[in-house]
């Protein structure tokens, strides 16, 4: 089986980035302590009642990486059991993709992907903050971030020319919560990068050019100014990006593209 | 002053009809020197005896005891004495309110902590056999209640107590006190008291004592208190972390916790110590220097105090390397980006950052990498202190971050109030003096790797130049501004030091602007032109070190030509001759000819009257000596009023005239 369809076969992710972890090691022993480290951590910080508890697995895979040089990937699953109904109550992915710090004391898997209850995930989290000494922390994408991961998603997806491509903005510093969805058509936007990809071989340049043709089009049609909008999501057929770091990605090569891009995004750097 | 001498004397020769009122003043005043500045042990003790056989009224012996308190501590040949006194009268009746009474001082010593324990502890069996006595037992409940140990509980002591009990079961009161004294014999050894007591609250059995004697007794422990040597105590919580209830948040210096995965059940050896084993400091780090200890949970907790500051800066290079990089994460997160922690954490976070780095006594290259990277997007307000002690180490590796740094600080520069200019300057002077001497450091500090030379130099010029231009710019937008002028001179004289003490001749400093060297000329102000002199004083002597190093190249030949300029024109108007001089000098040479005609007609004799023995600069020093009469300020009037005060114009005049 595809060692990626843990990721593509699941809904929504949200997104975090993740400093070097000191000491984590794979083996059988160790993920289990640190499983129950996080399952005491859990058991003492949620008031539950008494009939439901929570079982907390922690798996290495192997598959799950790049390249060679990548560290393996580590998956939580946090189960809680209520009146033996049995329900996945969170789970995340720590993974690394091409790109990493070598340290000789820590492993570095840069990207976290986890989805499931908000409560559960504040404390896996700050449980595993404390056993590895690492810093966890959500990505926030700025609207060039978003189209860039948007364009990205353009070049691999795979869907039919007549398919939809969503910009949805939000107006910005006003408490206003309405949103405004602009709808493209995905073979009208691949057509305008492929041509522009002729223009310029930068691909900031690329990303701000198809852009603003973007929004040249929209104000030729609707005379409506888009350039005063936020964009806060960006939703294809197979993917979609939030601006608060929730992705949703149904194939492979998306799945690629996302991490290619983060690999870009975030600075790592080496001293 | 009081002299206590006196006041002993004084008690000594007391009979009986004494003036009361002189008694009431001395006793003030000995009430004064007890409280204030405390009485010397000597003294103190000579009062205690004297006091002790005095044959006063009562009143009056009470209020006298009051006042006799020791400095420190109520020392063993005291309490012995006491002891002595108090078994030679335990028999006599009429001595009663007395004993009653020097019971209550011990005890009120006993609660502040200001009596040796150990010589009172000898008086055990004397104060226990003042239980038999009724009157005497509320004076002495408290010192027996403190001074019981186990061995002291026997059966026949317990019964002796029950005998009492029983004769005083009228009087509730008295009762009760015994019943407390039985109650702690039983929870020493149960053995001896099978008899059921009643518990009874402790407190309420002990009597209230003498206000004047505990305040008395207070201020001496407080005195004691303060004067005691602080002993600096390990604390490793962080208190940014006691206010914060919002637990979404992870702490950006968290408090020391150990953590431990998986069971210890089966660890054969000892384990190791860890850092919250230790309440001192020194023993602390010696112990880190010899053994294995456990890492903390989170490096980044030895922020919060100066240890963890050196056990950080001695860590292994694996652990140094991740603690880069967990503040390389902490700093681009949680400043370069929205974060949910406040402004107060976050100044103090980068505060513990700079004091690290001044331990290090090096830049980190992290931080010198944030530095380049903020500054661009910085508002100029947020984390300005902050900002400020954390620029003042930079590190070269990474000649373009300081280049930036510098860029942007240079235009920051030049938008900021005057008091922030001064700051900014004397700031990047710091930072040139640094970089100086870590460059002509010799050997490796801590884990970091030292640069090679190249860069140093390489980094050092950029900097020089910098706050040169800096300065120049300065005094461009305000040359009125007398702090502006001031701080620029002061900075580049400082940097010339720093070049000319550690520099060796590596470098040639910061090269002043002409425009930095005519200001000070024109102001009014004695020490910006001693300044100036001792700038030309120390560039001749950097100069000349750097032609040994480097020989005659280009740079070399540039300034030579600049310090030749210009200390030409200081000659100049030192010899009266600024005009006539002009073209061998810079600052006066571009003048407009229509304007120097004007000049010449308008005051006669220019030359000779605008020179710098006339100096407005100089004038409190000169008038002073010419008393306000028309006489000419002479050469000698100048030589002792103004080169006698200021050194570097001093040595810069002889070396002037000796040419």
């Amino acid at each position: 089986m595809d060692p990626l369809a843990v990721i593509y076969n699941e809904n929504q992710w949200r997104v975090n980035k993740v400093s070097p972890l000191f000491n984590l090691q794979y083996k059988e022993v160790k993920l289990k302590q640190y499983a129950s480290s996080i399952k005491q951590a859990l058991t003492s910080a949620v008031a539950t009642e008494a009939t439901s508890r929570f079982l907390v697995n922690i798996e290495g895979l192997p598959l799950l990486k790049y390249s060679n040089d990548d560290a393996p990937s580590i998956m939580i699953t946090v189960t809680s059991t209520q009146e033996h109904k049995k329900k996945t109550a969170y789970n995340a992915i720590i993974l690394s993709w091409g790109k990493s710090i070598t340290l000789e004391c820590a492993i570095h898997l840069p990207y976290m992907l986890e989805r499931g209850e908000q409560k559960v995930g504040h404390i896996v989290k700050t449980a595993l903050q404390n056993i590895f000494d690492c810093n966890i922390k959500d990505y926030n994408f700025t609207q060039f971030q978003l189209l860039q991961l948007g364009f990205n998603f353009l070049e691999n997806d795979s869907s039919r020319s007549t398919d939809p491509f969503t910009l949805v903005y939000k107006t910005p510093q006003v408490d206003f919560k309405d949103k405004l969805t602009m709808a493209f058509e995905i073979g009208d936007i691949q057509g305008i990068w492929t041509s522009l990809k002729d223009e310029t071989s930068n691909e900031t340049d690329l990303v701000t050019m198809a852009y603003q043709t973007l929004q040249n089009q929209l104000f030729h049609m609707l005379t409506m100014d888009v350039s005063v909008l936020d964009i806060c999501e960006v939703i294809l057929p197979k993917a979609e990006v939030k601006f608060n770091g929730i992705v949703k990605m149904k194939t492979p090569e998306l799945v690629n593209s996302l991490f290619t891009v983060l690999n870009k995004i975030t600075d790592l750097c080496v001293f | 002053m009081t002299d206590v001498d006196e006041i002993i004397c004084y008690i000594k020769s007391l009979k009986k009809g004494f003036d009361k009122q002189l008694f009431e003043s001395k006793i003030e005043d000995l009430a004064y020197v007890a409280h204030n500045t405390g009485i010397e042990d000597d003294d103190f003790h000579t009062l205690f005896k004297v006091w002790l056989n005095l044959n006063i009224p009562i009143r009056k012996w009470i209020s006298l005891g009051t006042c006799i308190l020791p400095q420190d501590n109520v020392g063993q040949n005291t309490i012995e004495y006491a002891l002595r006194w108090l078994l030679a009268n335990q028999l006599d009746q009429s001595f009663y309110q007395r004993i009653g009474f020097l019971l209550d001082w011990l005890t009120a010593a006993m609660d502040s902590d200001s009596i040796d324990m150990v010589a009172l502890d000898m008086g055990y069996e004397v104060f226990y056999n003042f239980l038999s006595f009724e009157v005497l037992t509320p004076h002495v409940i408290k010192l027996i209640y403190v001074l019981t140990k186990p061995h002291d509980v026997t059966r026949q002591r317990v019964i002796l107590l029950l005998d009492h009990a029983k004769k005083r079961e009228v009087k509730k009161n008295l009762l009760r006190q015994l019943q407390v004294i039985i109650g702690l014999f039983k929870t020493y050894k149960p053995e001896c008291v099978p008899e059921d007591v009643p518990s009874i609250s402790v407190h309420t059995v002990f009597k209230k004592l003498n206000v004047g004697l505990l305040e008395g007794f207070h201020k001496c422990q407080t005195r004691r208190n303060n004067k005691r040597a602080e002993k600096q105590r390990l604390l490793w919580i962080n208190p940014m972390n006691m206010k914060d209830t919002n637990k979404k948040v992870f702490p950006l210096i968290p408090n020391m916790k150990f953590l431990h995965v998986g069971s210890t059940q089966y660890n054969q050896k000892e384990p190791e110590k860890t850092y919250l084993d230790f309440s001192e400091p020194v023993s602390l780090l010696q112990y880190s220097l010899n053994h294995n200890m456990s890492r903390p949970t989170r490096l980044r907790t030895l922020l919060c105090n100066p240890t963890g500051h050196t056990l950080l800066s001695l860590t292994d290079q694996q652990q140094y390397s991740f603690f880069m990089y967990d503040l390389h994460h902490i700093l681009s997160e949680c400043f370069l980006s929205q974060s949910p922690h406040n402004y107060v954490e976050k100044a103090s976070f980068l505060n513990q950052l700079a004091t690290f780095q001044s331990t290090l006594m090096q830049g980190l290259p992290v931080v010198t990498r944030f530095l380049a990277q903020l500054l661009p997007f910085w508002n100029e307000l947020d984390y300005f202190p902050e900002i400020m002690s954390l620029l003042v180490w930079v590190n070269v590796e990474s000649p373009e971050f300081v280049e930036e740094i510098f860029d942007k600080i240079s235009k920051i520069y030049c938008r900021s109030h005057p008091m922030q200019q001064c700051l900014i300057v004397r700031v990047l002077t710091s930072l040139y003096g640094n970089l100086i001497y870590t460059s002509s450091r010799p050997s490796n500090c801590f884990t970091l790797k030292k640069p090679s030379e190249e860069k140093f130099k390489n980094v050092i010029s950029i900097a020089g130049s910098s706050i040169s231009e800096m300065c120049c710019k300065g005094m461009q937008i305000n040359p009125e501004d007398i702090r502006i002028v001031h701080t620029s001179l002061r900075a580049l004289v400082s940097c010339a030091q720093s070049s000319e003490w550690i520099g060796r001749g590596m470098s040639v400093g910061a090269v002043p602007r002409p425009f930095l060297l005519a200001l000070p000329l024109l102001s009014k102000c004695a020490i910006l032109l001693e300044s100036l002199a001792e700038l030309l004083m120390r560039y001749k002597l950097i100069i000349s070190a750097y032609k040994e190093n480097h020989g005659k190249d280009q740079i070399y030949i540039e300034r030579m030509k600049v310090l030749k300029l210009y200390s030409m024109d200081f000659i100049n108007c030192l010899s009266g001759q600024f005009l006539s001089g002009r073209e061998r000098g810079f600052v006066f040479s571009n003048l407009q000819p229509l304007l120097i005609s004007k000049l010449t007609n308008s005051i006669p004799n220019v030359e000779e009257e605008l020179t710098i023995k006339n100096h407005l600069a100089f004038a409190p020093y000169t008038y002073m000596r010419i008393q306000g009469t028309d006489r000419v300020i002479e050469e000698t009037i100048v030589h002792e009023a103004v080169y006698q005060e200021f050194e570097h114009l001093n040595n810069f005049v002889t070396l002037a005239t000796s040419r």
